[in-house]
């Protein structure tokens, strides 16, 4: 009730809260300020790449890349900043062991899972706590239609199908969208928290029948011996040519997704975000809406399946726990809710940054913390969740809509209050 | 036949720790129209409040010999001490600064303390399950073929004691009074002079100490108490919560009591392996069919 009659109209809000609006667009764009930032910054991103095995240790030149990176996400906002960290990234790897390519994989894979679910959260703000679903469905469907060895469940050993991994990437998107589309429907009429423990539910359903279903998935003793995704008669098998597959469908979902929220579509989504009731009195269909936006984000995490699963060359129930749904949560909103540079932000910070510092001992004198990254990560993770929350709930990386709309809240408070 | 009571045996303890449970969610949605999604961690860090404190005691099987309710009250004590100071604290740093945020910042932000919590005892545990001393006597009551554990009883009792203690504390004290106002309207509540702020972090501890509580004695049950043992029966209380009506407080006693005699009777029904499922199944029919629960109120439908 309260909170619904704070949420004004556009159209009734103030002038002066118009005002300090636009202002604090003007002051969150700093673009201005670095025309030539992307340019300036590629010799020192080549230097960083031909300096660091030999000067710097990993783990310094992994955060010289995540600053670089920073800097050029804040400026990038044209084809040719993108083209640079396009080169950039695909460049990377080749300066690096294969500790650090793994955790580009890693980074890769789970900016392509954050564009799947900042479709469904950010873009058409409807909270989704099973995207691990998807991800397993796209992981098992590869498990169960490649051409099965040792490791391949009852089901697959009798039916053979034998396809290879790139006929399985569209089937995938197509299967995954369908289960999207399935889960979406029973939860069209739940909001907000409802949703979020609804769908958090049907991650752990996806998993429990994972765990039990043993004529398909041979239950918790996983699916294994996958093949590699074939390529010209060779097949790709190192982490560094899987992590450009990874990139190359991380480039085609953001292009997508950013097209899609340009579109009529993405003002729909909008639309449904800022007041489902005004929308759909506006005339918007928002049942059709929402299961687009279910349908997209969860293609999307099923072709991440499908590459996480050749990549590993095995699935277990256990890989789709519902720490995979918080991860990529984590990163949606900690780097920034609805901007696709805030989510690969976001995926160097959840994701690689806790990889970096694996074996970091935090010595504070009366206590020492042994493996920050590895074991601390997550209490890291809901610490900064909260934080985000309290004091930039907008995230690090927001786009300028989303944090107009934080923060709009924010200034009618304090409108009222004057 | 025997097996079915049994198995109704089974449903009703577990049902009175559901029910206890989702006292705590139904309260805090009342007030703040929140799902207080760290609510199964109160209930976890609750059983280990219980367990260091019995811990602490080196000398407890001495004690639990010569004394055996003051060993067990102590432990309960403990783990609704534990629960209301992390309620108070995670009430005033998480939500308060929240409190007129959009919808999906004080739920991120209780998300964020449920993963906190959870992977701080993960950590202090070394992510091993801790064996909860046996305070608890051991034996049985034959009734006929069917066997029931003194503690189950005692589970049994304690819960409805708890729920009769709630639901007098909300009905006939001046707090409770107080808490009921602000949950129908803040705002006048302000004005009629309830200290709105007190009432809501009062709200926050009543829920804590019932799943402190719950969480220790679940622990004596089970005999162990484990890092992730708040996950499951948080979302399955917040399940009975909705099942009952959220907002409702015999609703969310009936709930409970629903869902443990459903979970119980599934095993037999379905098999123990899909157990889990029927809380998320029941909860999805419910949110689309009645999603203003048994009890609820229709007109405020808030799904």
């Amino acid at each position: 009730m309260v909170q619904q009659r704070r949420r004004l109209p556009r159209s009734l809000t103030s002038e002066a809260l118009r005002e300090r609006i636009d202002r604090m667009r003007a002051t969150s764009g700093g673009a201005q300020l670095f025309r030539f930032g992307p340019y300036a910054l590629l010799p020192l991103l080549g230097a960083i790449a031909a300096l660091s095995p030999a000067l710097l240790s990993t783990r310094l030149t992994f955060l010289l890349i995540l600053i670089v990176a920073y800097l050029m996400m804040r400026i990038v906002d044209n084809l040719y900043g993108v083209a640079v960290l396009a080169l950039a990234l695909a460049l990377l790897p080749t300066a690096m062991d294969g500790f650090e390519r793994n955790i580009m994989f890693n980074v890769a894979l789970y900016t392509v899972l954050g564009i799947g679910l900042n479709v469904v959260v950010g873009y058409a703000g409807l909270l989704d706590l099973g995207y691990v679903a998807f991800f397993a469905a796209g992981a098992y469907l590869y498990a169960l239609v490649v051409a099965p060895d040792a490791g391949a469940s009852e089901w697959a050993q009798n039916w053979d199908l034998g396809l290879t991994f790139w006929p399985v990437l569209p089937l995938a998107l197509v299967a995954a969208a369908l289960i999207g589309v399935a889960l979406g429907v029973p939860v069209l009429r739940l909001r907000g928290d409802y949703l979020a423990i609804v769908t958090l539910g049907f991650g752990e359903i996806i998993r429990i029948m994972a765990n039990n279903e043993d004529y398909y998935t041979s239950g918790p003793r996983g699916l294994f011996l996958l093949p590699k995704p074939p390529f010209f008669g060779r097949e790709l098998d190192t982490a560094q040519e899987l992590y450009f597959v990874v990139l190359v469908v991380a480039f085609v979902a953001v292009f997508a997704a950013e097209r899609i929220r340009d579109s009529r579509v993405g003002r729909a989504w909008e639309a449904i975000r800022e007041d489902e009731d005004v929308a759909s009195s506006m005339g918007i269909d928002t049942t059709v809406y929402k299961l687009l936006a279910f349908a997209i984000g969860a293609a999307i995490g099923g072709v991440g399946g499908v590459i996480v699963a050749a990549k590993q060359g095995s699935v277990f129930p256990t890989d789709f726990n519902l720490d995979v749904s918080i991860n990529v949560l984590a990163l949606v909103i900690i780097g920034g809710m609805g901007n696709v540079r805030g989510i690969l932000l976001g995926a160097l910070l959840v994701v690689g940054l806790p990889d970096v510092l694996r074996d970091f001992n935090l010595d504070l004198g009366f206590v020492t913390f042994q493996n920050v990254g590895a074991d601390y990560r997550l209490v890291i993770f809901g610490a900064a969740l909260v934080a985000v929350m309290v004091l930039r709930p907008e995230g690090l990386l927001p786009s300028r809509r989303r944090a107009a709309e934080f923060r709009e809240a924010e200034l009618l408070e304090q409108e009222y209050a004057t | 036949m025997e097996q079915w009571i049994q198995l109704t045996i089974d449903g009703i303890t577990l049902g009175g720790v559901y029910a206890v449970i989702a006292l705590g969610y139904t309260l805090v949605y009342g007030v703040l129209r929140m799902i207080n999604f760290a609510h199964g961690e109160l209930f976890m860090m609750g059983a280990f409040g219980g367990f260091y404190t019995l811990d602490a005691f080196e000398n407890h099987t001495t004690m639990n010999d010569s004394l055996p309710s003051l060993t067990i009250a102590l432990a309960i004590f403990a783990g609704m001490g534990t629960s209301v100071i992390l309620a108070i604290l995670m009430e005033r740093l998480a939500y308060r600064p929240l409190r007129h945020a959009p919808r999906l910042a004080p739920l991120i932000s209780a998300i964020g303390v449920s993963i906190l919590l959870r992977n701080l005892m993960l950590r202090w545990t070394n992510a091993r399950r801790q064996v909860f001393p046996q305070v608890f006597p051991r034996g049985s009551i034959e009734i006929g073929d069917v066997n029931v554990t003194y503690i189950r009883i005692f589970l049994v009792a304690l819960s409805i004691l708890f729920m009769l203690l709630l639901y007098i504390f909300i009905q006939r004290t001046k707090t409770g009074t107080a808490i009921r106002a602000v949950a129908e309207d803040r705002d006048t509540a302000a004005l009629m002079g309830i200290d709105v702020d007190r009432t809501i972090v009062l709200t926050f501890v009543s829920g804590a100490a019932l799943a402190g509580a719950a969480g220790v004695c679940y622990a004596m049950y089970t005999t162990n108490a484990a890092a992730g043992m708040g996950f499951l029966p948080g979302i399955k209380a917040f399940t009975a919560a909705v099942l009952g009506g959220i907002g409702s407080v015999p609703g969310a006693m009936f709930g409970g009591y629903f869902l443990g005699l459903s979970e119980s009777y599934s095993t037999k029904l379905i098999g123990a392996q899909y157990k889990d499922v029927v809380a998320f199944v029941l909860l999805v029919l419910v949110l689309i069919f009645r999603p203003w629960g048994f009890f609820g109120k229709r007109e405020d439908r808030r799904a």
